[in-house]
């Protein structure tokens, strides 16, 4: 190789061709497997492994992740588009799109002799302006629950039934709306996702407390309280002989056996100390007690507590600790010297459901929640990843929302707005730069396109439609996918979330531009041990 | 309370699911199902559970974690808590818009596996699986690609977690940096997974010892381990943890991946070490850093080095003997009074050696079979590490052995008169016996001896490796030799943990090797997020605890 190029000055740029072909047609390889999903009249894709195993999807995200892909340039494509996921949590299917038809429009312009360097200027030149325009776009929302309640819509009727969605939205809204505080978005992980394989999806509930995957192991604890003090707590419980035996040789048996005791001895007053306090709140009243602690609690502290009617509930999730204290008040210790009331939380119903093997334990009617739990429900595994998946994306889609304090009109809508746009632009800006410019918008046309043939109609008639009424009244329009028709989003709620649109621009405009300047940038990207 | 001893078993890494499936195989293949209940308390290890259908399951206690496509037959979930297979029409989204992709065919499933599923296909839940003809002879050694493809173990649903980020056995993203495994450690929703299940296990154990950590040594999942032993010394702090770094064969690899493959283990070595309680690796080279060394011979072994499916069935018995001396049903001993001793002056690393099968010829008794033993005793099967009880220049601090097999009707023979002055001959039990033979051959050596009279099961998947000078229930024939038509059925092992200073041997050698690397020519580290600072705190740390086996420090 090093050889030929020395002789041949123009293998360098022969071999730069070449790479950019390999990147285009690796682009187009994963822009034609992922172009199916798209909106809510996408593919649904049921996964099944050798061994019978199965996933249900149809997030760009998540298909990525289970695609087995070896070749570089679409690993680049698919970590983008990973990275886009993390950012907003949407716009994965759009981003790997984009990129794909921006290398295929680049590539007409490459084969007529444009240098690739001077198509990604007028890239660069476009996203200023596409962003421009998407900004204009801005509808700014309130922290309302309807409006909230269409973006969820939207995002989540592309990953599930429309049924199902519209039952998803609610509990999503409703989980951020009940613990966020002065307006700002929330912190997602003090909502708890827990599943049962139960049931069916549609029985998906918001619970306004915690619902945690474990229950008393005391077969007289009691299985339902009312008005109960929490007691959140890390403190071992349980009696372990490794602490005696850290010294190793013991004098006599008796010196072993004293120690032992000493340490039974140590833990049972933990114990007692955690009764006392109940004992001096509860006694008498109507009131009852329930520890859940994230260390051990063994047998014998089990049976101290069920003594006393006291739920115990041991090795509860670290997260929980911090979500519990925000549900039920208190806080989490970690030693139970110097207990009172003022650590313990409060919930007014406390009780265990059993499933098979599994319990779960549910902590409700909390005064002031600021954390909860969604209860996802689906009869089998696949199902469950599913939804929660659905889930996690209605959830993103709402806290974007509140954090940009806007929705743009979707169904297409930015991309018609914008390609016009461009194509005005093009028209002020001088040199072949424009060149890039043009290809840059009519890369964008790909997503209302895609809408359109994935919801059965022709994608040429589509898109004059939608240019002619735009032009005509001057307002956003999107695709009514069922109609093939054309749609005001306003006013049929479907909203995209600023951020993951911009995030889409931005990004897409970075990786294909590095993907046609490339040669050898894919090689040295690989893994460095080969060879 | 002293019912409950559960221990959590992880296993990270293809090679440790490799030595995992042949160790349960054994464990399931000694349960006993009618009559005299066995040696070993199965509840230590496995669990008992309720399935979908309300039977009652009997699975592994057991968490496992291997890379996308590895799995080949086994499916995620398990069978047990099966629930009716769905189909296309029960995805809830319009028939004509659902694209079923199924995975490229399999390979045929081998011979093992069809008789097993025909076996079993009557008895879905724990139980006796009808299993494998007992006296078909298979020969696997072509058919097992992957471990799965002669577990006989059925899984929990929570059992088995597969990584999606990289691909088994992938030469474009390979996982073979450490780093690469603490990286994946960091992302949450593995992260999430992983330390969930270990809770929910953990929490259904009324008073659990702690866990058996069995990783890949040499490649990410020495990362995987390093964090996730950092995470049980933090959450479960007052849990004893038994780590088995594992080196899986070398196989034909280039130099620079010989490197990578030692600064792995350095790596986790190093890191692992400090939050466990003892850490005991094992692999079937006698060196191992860069080149391997021989492999290791048994007298009575005639096993093919290269091969997994071979070298872990070994490891498996090795470990399924040392860990019985906290798994007997009549037993109080604990995890702890194992390795809590041993790692005392920061010695927390030990090695281990096997006796597979325990020489023991036909017909004899354990008093003349000691008595009349000649050279070594057992076989190391930690790389670098060789202690000999004869060499009185070598230091054997501490070793804890296990001899199974030996019933006691053959403790010892008839009397005779001349060996009266012989102090064995007081000896009642086989525990007794082997306990007075390691006071004579050691030299200050504390030995702790548990002996039990369950053989080890080696009957099919378990490799044919035993000569044919090895009896079906693994005595030494003295003439003719086994019918090569016939499986082993047993065989009685012996195996010890020892804490000796040929360890430091070991841990330097593992340092001058991986030191003189210069790290800045393997990027793969640098861009996985590995300073070059670190690197080489790491370095004097491995350093620092090799010097733990001065003697010095005994004082
Ligand atoms: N009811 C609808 N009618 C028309 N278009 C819609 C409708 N709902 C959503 N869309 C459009 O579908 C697109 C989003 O589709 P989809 O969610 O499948 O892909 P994505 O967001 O790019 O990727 P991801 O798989 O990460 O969600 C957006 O362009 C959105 O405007
Ligand atoms: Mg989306």
């Amino acid at each position: 190789m090093a050889a030929i190029s020395l002789l041949n000055p123009k293998a360098e740029f022969a071999r730069a061709a070449q790479a950019l072909a390999v990147n285009i047609s690796a682009a187009k390889g994963i822009h034609d497997v992922m172009k199916t999903n798209l909106g809510p009249k996408g593919t649904m894709k049921m996964l099944v492994s050798g061994a019978g195993d199965i996933k249900i999807t149809k997030d760009g995200n998540v298909l990525l992740h289970e695609m087995q892909i070896q070749h570089p340039t679409a690993s680049l494509i698919a970590r983008a588009s990973t990275a886009q996921d993390d950012m907003t949590g949407d716009g994965t299917t759009s981003t790997v799109l984009l990129i794909g038809e921006l290398l295929k429009q680049a590539d007409l312009f490459i084969a007529e002799g444009l240098h690739p360097r001077i198509l990604t200027e007028g890239f660069e030149q476009a996203r200023k302006k596409a962003v421009e325009v998407l900004d204009s776009m801005k509808i700014p929302t309130e922290a309302k629950r309807e409006s909230l309640i269409d973006v969820a819509k939207t995002s989540l009727a592309t990953k599930v039934h429309p049924k199902l969605a519209a039952v998803l939205a609610g509990v999503c809204v409703d989980a951020i709306l009940a613990i966020r505080q002065d307006k700002k978005p929330v912190d997602l992980h003090m909502i708890e996702m827990m599943e049962m394989q139960h049931k069916t999806e549609m029985e998906t509930t918001l619970i306004k407390g915690l619902v945690m995957d474990h229950g008393a192991r005391h077969p007289d604890m009691p299985k339902r309280v009312e008005n109960a003090y929490i007691l959140t707590c890390n403190v071992s419980m349980e009696y372990e002989k490794s602490e005696v035996n850290s010294g190793f040789f013991y004098k006599s048996a008796e010196e072993r056996e004293k120690l032992v005791l000493a340490e039974r001895e140590f833990i049972e007053n933990r114990v007692k100390k955690i009764i006392e306090l109940k004992k001096k709140l509860c006694d008498g009243t109507d009131k009852t007690f329930v520890v859940i602690n994230q260390k051990g609690i063994d047998p014998m502290s089990l049976d101290m507590l069920a003594k006393e009617g006291i739920i115990g509930l041991r090795r509860a999730k670290r997260r929980n600790m911090e979500r519990l204290a925000l549900a039920c008040g208190g806080m989490a210790v970690n030693s139970v010297d110097d207990l009172d009331e003022s650590c313990l939380g409060y919930a007014g119903l406390v009780y265990e459901h059993v499933l098979g093997e599994n319990k779960y334990t549910f902590v409700e009617e909390c005064k002031f929640p600021q954390s909860v739990t969604i209860l996802t429900k689906a009869p089998n595994k696949h199902t469950l990843v599913q939804v929660k998946d659905a889930i996690r994306d209605g959830l993103r889609a709402v806290n974007n929302t509140l954090l940009d304090e806007c929705v743009v009109p979707g169904a297409g809508a930015t991309e018609i707005a914008t390609h016009r746009e461009l194509m005005k632009y093009k028209e002020t800006v001088k040199g072949k730069a424009r060149l890039g410019i043009q290809a840059f918008a009519e890369a964008l046309l790909v997503i209302p396109k895609t809408l359109a043939v994935n919801s059965g109609f022709d994608s040429q008639d589509t898109i004059v439609k939608l240019q002619e009424e735009a032009i005509a009244t001057g307002e956003a329009v999107g695709l009514d996918i069922n109609s093939g028709e054309v749609l005001k989003p306003a006013e049929a709620g479907i909203y995209d979330n600023f951020i993951v649109k911009k995030q889409i621009i931005n990004s897409c405009t970075v990786i294909a531009s590095n993907l046609l300047l490339v040669d050898e940038i894919m090689r040295a990207g690989m893994s460095s041990l080969k060879g | 309370m002293a019912a409950s001893r559960e221990i959590l078993t992880l296993q990270l890494g293809h090679y440790s699911n490799f030595v995992g499936s042949h160790w349960w195989n054994i464990q399931e293949a000694g349960f006993s199902y009618s009559g005299k209940p066995s040696d070993v308390d199965h509840d230590i290890l496995f669990r008992e559970g309720i399935n979908f259908k309300n039977e009652v399951t009997f699975t592994p206690r057991l968490l496992l974690v291997d890379l996308k496509g590895s799995l080949q037959h086994l499916r995620i979930e398990g069978e047990l808590y099966d629930v009716p297979a769905p189909d296309v029409n029960e995805a809830p989204w319009p028939a004509e818009k659902v694209q079923v992709e199924v995975a490229p065919e399999q390979p045929e499933k081998n011979e093992f596996l069809r008789d097993i599923e025909a076996g079993s296909s009557s008895s879905a839940a724990g139980g006796d699986t009808g299993g494998p003809v007992p006296t078909k002879v298979y020969n696997l050694e072509n058919d097992i690609k992957t471990w799965s493809d002669f577990l006989v173990s059925r899984f929990h649903p929570r059992t088995v977690l597969v990584s999606n980020e990289y691909q088994h056995n992938s030469s474009e993203q390979p996982f073979d940096i450490y780093n690469y495994g603490v990286s994946l450690f960091k992302n949450p929703d593995f992260e999430e997974d992983l330390t969930d299940r270990i809770r929910n296990y953990i929490e259904e154990c009324n008073n659990a010892q702690g866990f058996h950590l069995l990783f890949d040594g040499t490649d990410g999942f020495g990362g995987v381990a390093s964090s996730l032993a950092e995470h049980l010394a933090d959450e479960y702090h007052n849990k004893s943890v038994l780590a088995l770094p594992l080196i899986s064969p070398i196989g034909d690899i280039t130099p620079i991946q010989e490197c990578v493959r030692t600064m792995n283990f350095a790596l986790c070595m190093q890191k692992v070490a400090e939050s466990v309680s003892l850490s005991v690796p094992l692999g079937l080279d006698s060196l191992n850093w860069r080149a391997a060394g021989p492999p290791r011979v048994f007298p009575h072994l005639d096993y093919n080095s290269n091969l997994p499916y071979h070298t872990s069935a070994i490891l498996a018995a090795a470990i399924d003997t040392f860990s019985l001396r906290y798994r007997l049903r009549s037993g109080t001993e604990r995890l702890s009074d194992l390795v809590d001793p041993m790692r005392r002056h920061g010695r927390s690393v030990a090695c281990c050696s096997v006796g597979l099968p325990f020489g023991i010829r036909e017909g004899d008794n354990l008093l003349n079979t000691l008595e009349k033993w000649e050279g070594p005793f057992w076989t190391s099967i930690t790389p670098h590490c060789n202690p000999d009880m004869e060499d009185i220049n070598q230091r054997i601090w501490m070793q804890s052995v296990v001899l199974r097999g030996i019933p006691q009707s053959r403790l010892r023979g008839v009397l005779s008169p001349e060996s009266n002055a012989n102090p064995e001959l007081s000896c009642n039990s086989a525990t007794e016996l082997l306990q007075a033979y390691l006071t004579f051959t050691t030299n200050g050596t504390y030995s702790h001896v548990t002996s039990c009279e369950a053989p080890c099961k080696v009957k099919p998947p378990f490799p044919r490796i035993f000569k044919e000078s090895v009896a079906l229930n693994g005595d030494i024939l003295s003439h003719g030799s086994r019918s090569n038509l016939l499986n082993m059925n047993e065989t009685p092992v012996v195996s010890s943990i020892t804490s000796c200073d040929s360890v430091k041997d070991m841990l330097r050698s593992l340092h001058t090797e991986t030191a003189r690397l210069n790290i800045r020519r393997f990027p793969a580290y640098a861009k996985a997020g590995l300073e070059v600072d670190e690197f080489e705190e790491n370095m004097e740390s491995l350093y620092a605890l090799s010097e733990n086996y001065e003697e010095k420090y005994e004082l």
